[in-house]
């Protein structure tokens, strides 16, 4: 256990240091910054005719939740593996002093320390700029509600350590993780995500506890819309259905933290028992 | 080549790996206590795969590798005392080579790691590039870097994949001096090449390694005199080699003789009885012998022969 502790924050420190001198990270800084972006023109555009609160709902689902979130987090958990696994710079740590476990805790930590970085800026400049508009009266008549400006943090939180925790297990064990982790981001989280909740099978994505935490976030009376809106769609157009088809905060937070703790084990079970070779071809 | 008291500093027994179907390397066995150990053989030999094994990166299909008592894939205290420098050199390109070193150094759980780091780059003749980011080294500082990092940890074993790739002679020769010295210092070095007289200026003691088995192991002369059944070759100038030449081929210990303007090459069968007779003939001024030279007792020849067996 020394020697875990001894390596697990140096691993730490030099992935994130590794990952945001790259220029990769540059591209993703700049997607994420579409979504204040989007946020706030879309607010400036629609502003006379909707509430703030509903276009900030909308906005984050749609762009924040269900779009940056799972790119973002998806690609630096793959990426921090995978490129240590590719580069072969990872024959110098498995043949060191440094425990396994050690490693790919390591790389997911990172991961989850750029994307909080990285998702976090995104949402404090739409949270300070939006305020901000409703203040001056510039086409809102209000200004945004407190409790729908900080719905989003607990899962901007969370839900990168989920989608972190499952890329680090593909890219641990599969050499194709990039393509599967775009296929589960696209063929699971969109479309499983997408499902009626009566199916039960929902609360198997992240995006579903993510949708329900920010969902119990907002303002029940500002965001009545979007509410409604979640609810009409959570319950597949039956309009007697009540928000209990959407997960509380509590279970939520339980379903993130089974998801991640699931993916952890399987990113070390096969991390620990992997051969990792330096060379494709033997000398 | 294991002392027969101390724990040996790596030991492969029966070993043998499969790469899918393809067999990596097949039922080695051999131990290595201290000094310089050369593994020599072809390139697709199994030289690299036999160093992934010893460090750890591999585990053996069959049998047991043992790094100081223990499986380096279950200790990382063991892993703690072994240095390897692998063939491939791959860095964290945006780090200075002291920067490197000593985040290595730092996980091994080295005691004032940058100084340790600067220390040893010293004594590679880096010290005046040692905080230039790696990605501008060439490919003789990339692998003294990489010989750096095995040395900061203060390893007893070191691995060192071709370690003389890519240096140009000035590099090669303080290379080879330093594998020296390190196997002077009572470290168990196994340096690996396929370059024959590059191992033999680091070493005596070889290991001969073809498609994936082991051909020969011991002195180079040791595996010379395995060679028993092989013919050997020896010059022999002189001034009347017709002369000489009748006197040898009638002898049972030659079994052939080509003879030249000043010089006979005899294929001598039996070397200890050969060399007696060419004594007592040389003694003999109607032949006048200038030089006896063994044209083929060069680690080349014995290599080529072994493998060709």
């Amino acid at each position: 256990m020394t020697a875990f502790f001894r390596c697990y924050p140096l691993i730490v420190a030099q992935t994130v240091r590794e990952v945001l001198l790259s220029k990769r990270t540059l591209l993703f800084v700049a997607l994420a910054l579409a979504y204040p972006t989007v946020a706030i023109f879309a607010s400036m555009k629609l502003g006379d005719r909707e509430r703030i609160d509903e276009i900030f709902c909308g906005v984050t689902l749609g762009v924040f939740f269900q779009g940056l979130v799972p790119i973002v987090s998806m690609f630096f958990a793959v990426s921090t593996v995978r490129e240590e696994i590719a580069s072969r710079t990872l024959v110098y740590l498995i043949t060191g002093p440094v425990p396994r476990a050690a490693i790919w805790l390591g790389k997911f930590t990172a991961a989850v320390l750029v994307c909080w970085l990285i998702l976090g800026a995104a949402l404090s400049i739409a949270i300070v700029v939006l305020p901000m508009l409703g203040e001056t009266g510039f086409r809102h008549d209000v200004a945004i509600t407190e409790a729908t400006l900080y719905a989003p943090l607990l899962p901007a939180l969370l839900a990168p350590v989920a989608y972190c925790a499952i890329g680090t297990a593909f890219a641990v064990r599969l050499q194709r993780a990039m393509i599967t982790g775009a296929v589960y981001v696209v063929g699971w989280e969109y479309v499983v995500g997408s499902t009626p909740a009566q199916a039960g099978v929902r609360s198997l994505t992240v995006v579903d506890s993510a949708r329900a935490m920010f969902f119990h976030g907002v303002d029940p009376q500002a965001a009545r819309q979007f509410r409604g809106a979640m609810l009409e769609w959570a319950s597949g157009g039956r309009r007697n259905m009540t928000d209990a088809l959407i997960p509380s905060i509590s279970d939520a937070v339980s379903n993130l933290a089974i998801l991640t703790g699931v993916a952890l084990v399987l990113a070390l079970w096969f991390g620990l028992r992997r051969d990792y070779d330096s060379s494709s071809a033997d000398d | 080549m294991s002392g027969p008291t101390t724990q040996p500093a790596l030991a492969f027994s029966r070993v043998s790996l499969w790469y899918g179907n393809v067999l990596g390397v097949s039922d080695i066995s051999f131990s290595i206590s201290s000094g310089v150990v050369g593994l020599l053989g072809m390139n697709g030999a199994g030289k690299s795969t036999m160093m992934k094994l010893a460090s750890g990166m591999l585990r053996p299909s069959i049998g047991s590798v043992e790094v100081f008592g223990t499986p380096p894939q279950d200790s990382t205290e063991v892993r703690n005392r072994i240095g390897l420098c692998p063939d491939m050199d791959r860095f964290y390109e945006r780090m200075s080579g002291i920067a490197w070193v000593t985040f290595m150094a730092r996980l091994a759980g080295v005691p004032s790691a940058k100084q340790k780091a600067a220390e040893v780059l010293d004594r590679l003749d880096m010290s005046d590039r040692m905080h230039k980011k790696i990605g501008g080294y060439s490919k003789g500082m990339r692998q003294r870097t990489k010989l750096a990092r095995a040395l900061v940890v203060g390893a007893d074993l070191l691995l060192l994949d071709e370690p003389l790739n890519g240096l140009d002679p000035i590099g090669r020769h303080a290379m080879i001096r330093l594998v020296r010295e390190l196997g002077d210092e009572g470290k168990a070095v196994l340096v690996s090449s396929h370059v024959l007289h590059e191992v033999e200026a680091m070493t005596d003691r070889l290991l001969l390694l073809h498609q994936g088995r082991i051909l020969a192991e011991g002195k180079v002369h040791e595996i010379r005199d395995q060679l028993s059944e092989r013919a050997l070759q020896v010059e022999v100038r002189v001034r009347e080699p017709r002369g000489l030449a009748r006197q040898l081929i009638g002898a049972d210990h030659v079994a052939g003789v080509d003879v030249e303007r000043d010089r006979v090459v005899a294929r001598v069968a039996d070397a200890g009885l050969f060399f007696d007779q060419i004594t007592n003939l040389g003694c003999d001024e109607r032949y006048g012998i200038e030089a006896i030279v063994p044209l083929d007792a060069d680690l080349e020849s014995v290599f080529g022969y072994l493998v060709r067996k």
